[in-house]
């Protein structure tokens, strides 16, 4: 009930309120996972998702025509949390140029539960997003969409990842097995 | 058939191949224990990260309700480029206007002083009383004021 007021204060009509409603509870969950695998921040992932929605109301509202929705929700959560990644980066990587930390200690510092994060950091910005998608389920054509990459190498590329993955991992002394 | 790569293999794994591709290497596997292994290993090393991955993911939570902050009025590309522009063009002319407002000095403004007694100087008389000619220069102005 609350959700229908608010969305009537942002002049949604009732033909569109419906398929809004739709659109946002089909993806909101999907976004959400992405965005937290990405950020390792529940409050910022739900300001990403925000803003995107109605980014999202307002175009289709003012006719542009989005032609597969749910890709282009995912890829709006994918580049607004590569954005957020790097503005952080930049601020850790003066800390640590602060602190002079070396690489050696840096490893032996990084806690079990930091290590998929450690290691998703220390995957190219693609190779992230890929992987995430692939955790959340996404089937080869809808990756191949969303990131730009060929849909006949997709297998290859996630296999390639999986054993870069294991391989930052082992150097942790990760247990992973 | 040759040994399978491991982009095939995962493709088999998540279902991606074709039922003939699909049937061509579930024979080669029957076959081949490499490629059995190498199936294996990487089953094993999937299941391992994606398991890692989702293990701290909430999978059943509700949806927050949707609160937009405000209404704002959409404004297209060509609109904001053209903001854009006028805003640039505000800032230039601000900027000029302070510069020529504010534009600094290179020396500062003094006033020269001088004298010249235009008769014979008058002991008898208080300096006062003396005939004489002022000259006032400004540094800017070299233009004579008696």
């Amino acid at each position: 009930m609350s959700q229908n007021a608010n969305l009537t204060d942002f002049n949604i009509n009732a033909s569109d309120l419906n398929q809004f409603e739709t659109t946002y509870q089909e993806n909101y969950n999907r976004m959400f996972n992405i965005g937290l695998k990405m950020t390792n921040d529940e409050e910022v992932v739900r300001d990403i998702i925000q803003d995107i929605f109605e980014k999202f109301y307002l175009r289709t509202k003012n006719g542009i025509s989005i032609s597969k929705p749910q890709n282009w929700l995912v890829k709006a959560t994918i580049y607004s949390c590569i954005d957020w990644n790097k503005s952080r980066n930049r601020f850790k990587d003066n800390e640590e140029a602060l602190n002079m930390v070396s690489d050696e200690k840096q490893l032996a510092t990084i806690q079990n539960n930091n290590a998929l994060e450690y290691a998703l950091s220390k995957l190219k910005s693609e190779e992230r997003t890929i992987i995430i998608l692939y955790s959340e389920g996404f089937k080869y054509l809808e990756i191949a969409d969303i990131t730009d990459v060929k849909h006949t190498s997709i297998g290859q590329t996630i296999a390639r990842i999986l054993r870069k993955m294991e391989k930052i991992l082992k150097a942790i002394n990760y247990e992973l097995y | 058939m040759n040994c399978i790569d491991e982009g095939k293999l995962l493709a088999f794994l998540d279902d991606e191949l074709s039922s003939t591709e699909k049937i061509l290497i579930r024979e080669h596997i029957e076959h081949c224990a490499k490629c059995a292994g190498n199936l294996r290993l990487l089953q094993q090393r999937k299941e391992n990260l994606m398991s890692l991955m989702n293990e701290n993911i909430a999978r059943d939570y509700s949806v927050p309700p949707f609160k937009p902050k405000a209404t704002k009025p959409f404004i297209s590309n060509k609109k904001r480029q053209y903001q854009k522009i006028v805003f640039y063009v505000a800032a230039a002319a601000i900027l000029i206007l302070m510069l020529l407002v504010l534009k600094p000095k290179t020396t500062d403004d003094y006033i020269i002083y001088s004298y010249d007694l235009t008769s014979e100087f008058d002991a008898n008389l208080p300096i006062t009383k003396q005939e004489m000619t002022i000259h006032i220069y400004s540094n800017n102005d070299f233009s004579e004021n008696k």
